[in-house]
């Protein structure tokens, strides 16, 4: 169980004048919730706990609008981007103010403002300040920041998944413009976003990581396409993106021409730190022990010695979980970048997740499959169904493993090919014409 | 990486206490002095020539991680764990008359209520006093201090031929002291709590130890033109191992870091015995696993973490029992505390 109400004493420890300014901020601009003490109200209120949400479109408009203009305020207010440079709308403070800043903010009633930070803020924002040119940060930096631009990653395609570096979409030179073809799927927050971050091929003749190019794409342009993908667990998450002879200027490029997968592994770096350390929401309220003790009782499993063996189980990896966060933090206080290891905690996360619905499913039985009317039972499914996305994206579960093996045991690579031939003559998924 | 000559104990080391680089330099000392010997007189003569009470009292949760985790990678002799039991046992009974030893709770108490029947990690002079907990007449705990001349013991050493527990069965009425009440109940709980934490580091160090042999291997033996580490199937159970490891040792130095409480931190010290019992479960499955037929022989040293780790994993409550009691008592909502801050 997690009871991480506000940033520690050791973190806020020499911060005293930024506290009390966000606190200012806050109570000028929200309502306080009232305090979590973790206990469980059987029965009260929503009994919903998708990890992913399945609102109707106006709801979802709705969402997105009022994310937008909290991002405004914020920004308004000098807490848009605090870990930015100045020059690009950025307050040039320390990712541990950022950390408190959300620790504070955790305690107010506020929009969530995931459809932006995720994706746009979290990791495409830090790409651009770190391969665009000044005239691409001062266009789009702002803009993603105050709320403005909703940003998304054009990366996965569907023969380059794991194997992203494979990726066939291409870009051909026309003058001053590139001409983007291709498909790109699993794109997260695409039917909102202005902006793309398109990685392309644009020399199949090279190495596969050598012939890759990173572009800015403008989602309204002509010949962007995107089809939302509807998930078993309810809600459309992600969505697949068409690209169909896109015009886009060579002054929108991101690093070098045939640079890209520089320009991507900042990306990719920037997600994996992101997806271990978040919070889960109602589905992280729903797995905490405290409310799987409830269910036990209050479905008559509360005796079942292995059923609370397992619980037991739950409560220590949640609690190791929390306690490895814990040690990200200190060591980011202490100036040191996340490695990685930090795939320790995002495998740990996404198992924790999943044994705690699979736990859930144990308990109520046939209750998960079909809807009885009992308050939190069928509710389950919603959360059963989207756990197999935890151990998926931000890297599959293999892929974390792949890396700890690698890069922190010094396991031997896998001896490959890849990094020799011309991408043209790798074999692929699918081998459907020439790029 | 794991198989680096520096500490992989993990240490709380953010308080005040022992500098990264004294940690570093222990460690090293610790290991050379393991590898001269693993015998338990040996060892403790030779920690005592190093100071290591000094060590202790400087910085007990770093000293006592990697005390316990080099013990558990050299497969040494347990029974230093006895100071660390003693150490909060002997302030609240009487002084002593010859060498102390703790009689540790076996699994199942004897029948006879006028029994005490447990675990001793070695054997143990005629003259030497045994203390034992004991379910008192009231459910509550109380200590005894009995002769362990009195009693009767066999040897229990066919898990694990590296050490030499002895199990003992002595008369309640020979004890020639008892302490009862809610300081020698409390006193139990601490030494528990403290023998929990320093077994949960000797177990992380069996299984550092194994995964590190394991790694070597895989990285050594070539099939199919290629180290077998190469295979995802391979490389697979060592990452997997490693995330139980460093589970397993965060959730030490977080329940060191819970320890100044009145019950010595017991609810998060418990945890950290069942999370390292649970790894070494884990661990040397996977790393029996990849040493293939090798693994099975008493050529391979594998073995000998295999049964080490198990039975360090029975001493002050297994990781099944220990499971079932954590999920027993956050059911009844008593012991429900927050994840500790660290």
């Amino acid at each position: 169980m997690s009871t991480d109400n506000g940033p520690s004493a050791e973190v806020l420890d020499g911060m005293e004048d930024f506290v009390a300014e966000v606190r200012a901020f806050l109570e000028a601009h929200a309502t306080r919730l009232p305090v979590d003490d973790g206990a469980v109200e059987w029965g009260r209120g929503e009994d919903s706990i998708a990890y992913f949400p399945d609102d109707p479109p106006d709801v979802d408009e709705r969402k997105v609008t009022a994310a937008r203009e909290w991002q405004k305020t914020r920004y308004d207010n000098g807490f848009g981007w605090i870990t930015g440079p100045a020059e690009y709308g950025g307050r040039a403070l320390t990712s541990l103010h950022d950390m408190v800043y959300d620790g504070l903010e955790a305690e107010y009633d506020v929009p969530d403002t995931g459809v932006l930070s995720l994706i746009g803020l979290g990791m495409i924002g830090p790409t651009i300040l770190t391969h665009g040119t000044p005239e691409i940060k001062r266009r789009h930096l702002p803009a993603l920041y105050s709320g403005r631009s909703i940003a998304c990653q054009l990366f996965s395609e569907p023969a380059a998944g794991s194997d992203l570096a494979s990726l066939e979409t291409k870009a051909v030179r026309d003058g001053d413009e590139w001409v983007l073809t291709g498909q790109k799927v699993w794109t997260s927050v695409a039917r909102h976003a202005q902006l793309g971050m398109a990685l392309t091929r644009t020399d199949p003749d090279k190495p596969k990581h050598r012939g890759i190019t990173a572009f800015l794409v403008d989602m309204s342009a002509p010949g962007v396409d995107v089809r939302p993908l509807r998930q078993m667990s309810g809600g459309s998450e992600f969505n697949e993106v068409f690209l169909d002879d896109v015009r886009v200027p060579d002054d929108h490029r991101l690093g070098e021409v045939d640079g890209g997968w520089t320009v991507a592994l900042t990306t990719l770096m920037n997600e994996r730190a992101s997806v271990g350390g978040e919070g889960a929401g109602p589905a992280g309220k729903a797995v905490s022990v405290g409310f799987l003790a409830a269910l036990m009782r209050e479905f008559g499993q509360a005796d079942d010695a292995a059923l609370r063996r397992r619980l037991g189980e739950l409560h220590a990896d949640q609690a190791a979980t929390a306690y490895l966060n814990r040690q990200a933090v200190r060591r980011m206080r202490a100036g040191v970048q996340p490695g990685p290891e930090a795939s320790v905690s995002k495998l740990m996360y996404g198992q924790n997740l999943t044994r705690g619905a699979h736990f859930a499913a144990e308990v109520l039985g046939p209750r998960l499959a079909a809807d009885t009317g009992a308050w939190g039972a069928y509710s389950w499914n919603e959360l059963l169904l989207a756990t197999p996305a935890l151990r998926i994206l931000g890297g599959t579960e293999e892929i974390m493993k792949n890396i700890l093996a690698e890069r922190v045991l010094g396991l031997p690579k896998e001896p490959g090919i890849d990094t020799r031939t011309p991408f043209r003559e790798l074999r692929r998924s699918h081998q459907g014409g020439t790029p | 990486m794991i198989t680096s000559p520096t500490s992989t104990a993990e240490p709380t080391g953010d308080g005040p206490g022992l500098d990264p680089a004294t940690v570093e330099l222990l460690t090293g000392s610790l290991r050379e002095l393991f590898a001269e010997s693993t015998d338990a007189s040996a060892v403790s003569a030779a920690l005592a020539e190093l100071g290591w009470t000094e060590v202790v009292a400087a910085d007990p949760s770093s000293a006592t991680t990697i005390l316990f985790t080099e013990q558990g990678r050299a497969l040494a002799d347990p029974r230093i764990l006895d100071d660390v039991l003693l150490d909060l046992l002997d302030p609240v009974l009487p002084a002593s008359h010859g060498p102390r030893a703790v009689l540790y709770p076996h699994p199942v108490p004897a029948e006879d209520a006028g029994t005490v029947r447990g675990v001793l990690l070695g054997a143990v002079g005629e003259d030497t006093e045994l203390v034992a907990p004991r379910r008192g007449a009231d459910g509550a705990t109380e200590l005894v201090v009995l002769p362990a001349a009195a009693g009767s013991s066999t040897d229990l050493t066919g898990f694990d031929p590296g050490t030499a527990l002895r199990l003992v069965e002595i008369p309640a009425a020979a004890a020639t002291a008892r302490r009862t009440g809610p300081a020698a109940a409390q006193a139990w709980t601490r030494a528990e709590a403290a023998g929990r934490r320093a077994l949960a580091s000797a177990i992380a160090g069996v299984c550092e130890a194994a995964l590190a042999q394991a790694i070597a291997h895989v990285t050594a033996r070539v099939q199919y033109s290629k180290p077998i580490g190469a295979f995802q199937a391979v490389r697979h159970r060592m990452s997997e191992a490693h995330v139980a490891v460093t589970a397993t040792r965060r959730t030490v130095a977080a329940a060191w870091a819970a320890g100044t409480d009145a019950t010595g931190g017991a609810w998060e010290a418990r945890i950290a015995k069942y999370r390292a019992g649970r790894a070494q479960a884990e661990v040397l499955r996977h790393t029996v696993q990849v040493l293939g037929a090798m693994g099975l022989t008493l050529e391979s040293d594998m073995h000998r973490f295999v049964t080490r780790g198990a039975l360090l994993d029975l001493l002050l409550g297994d990781h099944r029992s220990l499971g079932q009691e954590i999920g027993a008592d956050l059911l009844t909502g008593a012991a429900a505390r927050p994840v500790v801050e660290i």
